[in-house]
């Protein structure tokens, strides 16, 4: 029931936005209201079902790319101070790109397809998950390194018994980072590079001033993106608690 | 079996003075002391005498800076590689997401080694945890978390068992309580015990023998034998000798 | 330590653009990426470089804007929150709703609604929005239990509590948020030029691109990553300043 309640503000947008439409008296091709939105919605599923399936299929995979990309990379660092202190700054420089501005440059070197839309998602969660997981690693119970010397662990057995555990927690924040932006990402190339999704029937049904659908297809995208978040938002709550 | 040989042993660090330079900053020694097999040796000293340094060499997390650190004739990391040491900090170091039984199952894993079901039994028995063997360190108290901890330094019957400052983190009442415990655990198998701990009464209490250290760099201020008979009744704290040995000590750490 | 954590990432930098530089003579990525020199030159070149100026100009302008207006919409929607707890997990799912908004939906009404020249700030004023409303929420929320306690037996109103004790230890995590805002920000203003903004960097990378000026269009990405790390670099020793402040 809590839960519930607290949907009030999107109650309050949607009669905001009613209400805009209502006063400001915009034709249709700028602006519709949201009943013929959840109309179109409704009345059309099949319009939308495959494009939302292309969208969160990239959005997942450049999500689980870049996860593992940036968990490999912090591993790696962890290993080597060398590797860690040389990889800086690469990944300074690529944390202060925008995804989006690098969207046209890699298009020109993999092609303006699926590749391309997975490779951005990926340069995107990428950055997160090496900075919090590179975090993680170092972040020991007090005296545990010690300990583990002592027993006379090796690199690898302190890694996977020590080192990894510690950091679940924070690989559940890069994820939930990653997560926030994958579809968004993922949008914004589809609208960029026509491939299919979310974003492509966006910009087609603009083209066609067919306003209704492209704001169908904006609002599931936003319902895409915020069902993740709360997902991921979910199991980091439960990592944490796990881990007290 | 594990005797103990601190030959000469010092140990300087390099410190940054002012803008530029450094210099070196004696924290220990020197030291020189003979430990025989089976002796229980508790440490006490000042603030920054240097009590923790000497545990880390013995426990081969350290080098001495001169003089050599020998256990049985063979520097410590030997006997790290043969997995007989048990150590246990005053941070717990417990591995939050993992049960007791998890905990005691890690110098195992670390070291290769099947445990067995009734030797991780045998360990919870022993420091009187039973029935916890599924708790997670969270769910404990604090001496409770301290006893896993010593039950973890134990698991593998290592020849030597360092302590430093095990209870320090503790309420009064649970120290004292934990102090009588460790007796009954360490009478079981008896192994050279070396114990770094602020509290003379303890010290007194446990040990065979008491090493009193300078303020630093720590030198042996003291070098006493404590002959009451094990094991020790909680009655002993309160008879005459008990207090004299104790008061003799407490002066002694008193600045000179 | 010190010399070490200096000297690798300097190698690694040399490394990055020893590599770039030689990629690019080589052409083993074709046009699409120019030698370092290529791309250096376009600065030394007046009327390109003055164009870069300009646009970083109006750009940065619309990018401040953006991030000033969301940074104190975030912050003062999580003073709310915090004031009214009853309202803060519905405010909670609108800061995530609002985060989670398509700019390329918002685009478009934006650009008939604002204009052409607000949309960038606009764009860029969203995620600022949800990073600060959350970076403050947790830094409100992140007193210590010991202080707070303190200021109750010695009769502090709601007020006093907010002004004396929470914002003080809440400065550190708004920074943490302030300073990641920043990139967030840039990237807002850039997808709003693209909606018609009359000049920015955003507009400078879509021409190039279609006018196949790659060294231009490297040297944007250069000038955006710039000011992106100059920012956040402030933003940081303000953060160190503070948390060293607070103790």
């Amino acid at each position: 029931m809590r839960r519930l309640v607290d949907l009030w503000p999107i109650l309050l947008l949607l009669l905001l936005w009613q209400l805009w439409v209502s006063t400001a008296g915009y034709s249709s091709i700028v602006l519709v209201s949201p009943g013929a939105v959840f109309s179109d919605l409704l009345r059309f599923p099949g319009a939308y079902l495959l494009p939302a399936l292309h969208t969160l299929a990239f959005a997942l995979g450049g999500l689980a790319v870049g996860m593992a990309a940036g968990l490999i990379l912090a591993i790696a660092a962890w290993f080597s101070e060398f590797l860690a202190g040389i990889t800086t700054p690469f990944a300074l420089l690529l944390s202060s790109t925008p995804v989006v501005c690098l969207i046209p440059i890699v298009a020109r070197l993999f092609g303006y397809e699926g590749r391309t839309e997975l490779i951005a998602v990926a340069v995107m969660t990428f950055f997160p998950s090496f900075v919090l997981c590179a975090a993680g690693l170092k972040d020991l119970p007090a005296m545990s390194p010690d300990v583990f010397k002592v027993l006379r662990a090796t690199r690898w057995l302190t890694l996977r018994l020590l080192a990894l555990p510690a950091a679940l927690p924070q690989l559940a924040a890069a994820l939930r980072v990653g997560a926030t932006y994958s579809v968004l990402v993922a949008l914004v190339a589809e609208y960029l590079m026509q491939t299919g999704g979310l974003g492509t029937l966006f910009a087609v049904t603009m083209q066609q001033f067919h306003l209704a659908r492209a704001l169908g297809a904006s609002l599931l995208a936003m319902a895409l993106s915020v069902i993740l978040y709360e997902l991921t938002r979910a199991l980091e709550q439960r990592v944490i608690t796990y881990y007290r | 079996m594990a005797t103990l040989a601190l030959r000469e042993v010092t140990r300087s660090f390099l410190r940054r003075t002012g803008s530029r330079g450094k210099q070196s900053f004696a924290a220990l020694g020197p030291i020189d002391v003979r430990v025989p097999d089976g002796q229980f040796v508790a440490l006490i000293g000042p603030s920054g005498c240097g009590k923790s340094t000497v545990l880390h060499l013995l426990a081969g997390l350290d080098e001495p800076t001169t003089g050599e650190v020998q256990i049985n004739n063979l520097p410590p990391s030997e006997l790290q590689a043969q997995h007989a040491l048990g150590i246990a900090f005053q941070e717990h170091a417990l591995l939050p997401w993992r049960t007791v039984e998890g905990n005691l199952r890690l110098p195992f894993e670390v070291a290769g080694l099947s445990s067995t079901k009734e030797r991780i039994r045998e360990l919870i028995a022993l420091v009187g945890l039973n029935g916890f063997e599924h708790a997670r360190p969270a769910e404990l108290s604090g001496g409770m978390r301290q006893r896993v901890a010593i039950a973890r330094a134990l698991a593998l019957k290592p020849k030597l068992l360092l302590l430093d400052e095990p209870f320090g983190a503790l309420d009064a009442v649970t120290r004292r309580r934990m102090n009588f415990e460790l007796e009954r655990i360490w009478l079981e198998s008896r192994p050279t015990t070396v114990m770094v701990t602020h509290s003379v009464e303890e010290a007194v209490l446990l040990a065979d023998r008491i090493l009193v250290l300078t303020e630093r760099p720590g030198r042996v201020r003291i070098d006493t034998m404590v002959d009451f008979a094990r094991p020790r009744p909680a009655a002993l704290m309160r008879t005459p000798e008990f207090h004299r040995l104790a008061d003799e000590l407490t002066a002694s750490l008193e600045p000179a | 330590m010190k010399p070490r954590s200096f000297f690798y990432p300097l190698l690694g930098c040399l490394l990055l653009l020893g590599a770039w530089e030689l990629l690019g003579r080589s052409g083993a990525l074709g046009k699409t990426l120019p030698a370092l020199s290529q791309v250096l030159s376009v600065f030394l070149d007046a009327p390109r470089r003055a164009l870069l100026l300009r646009s970083a100009a109006a750009t940065l302008g619309s990018a401040a804007i953006g991030y000033a207006a969301g940074a104190c919409a975030g912050a003062a929607v999580a003073v709310l929150a915090h004031l009214v707890p009853i309202l803060r997990g519905g405010l909670d799912r609108m800061a995530v709703l609002v985060n989670a908004l398509p700019v390329i939906a918002l685009g478009p009404i934006l650009i008939i609604t604002a204009g052409r020249e607000d949309t960038p700030a606009a764009l860029a004023s969203v995620p600022v929005f949800f990073l600060l409303y959350i970076s403050t929420g947790l830094g409100l929320r992140a007193t210590s239990h010991r202080l707070d306690l303190m200021f109750t037996t010695l009769g502090a109103g709601r007020w006093q509590r907010l002004m004396k004790l929470e914002s003080v230890a809440a400065l550190p995590s708004i920074l943490s948020g302030m300073k990641i805002a920043a990139g967030s920000a840039m990237i807002g203003a850039i997808v709003g030029e693209w909606f018609g903004a009359p000049t920015g960097l955003g507009i400078v990378v879509l021409n190039s691109m279609e006018n196949f000026q790659i060294p231009l269009l490297w040297a944007t990405v250069i000038v955006i990553a710039a000011i992106t790390l100059a920012s956040y670099g402030l933003l940081t020793l303000a953060e160190r300043a503070a948390r060293r402040r607070i103790g």
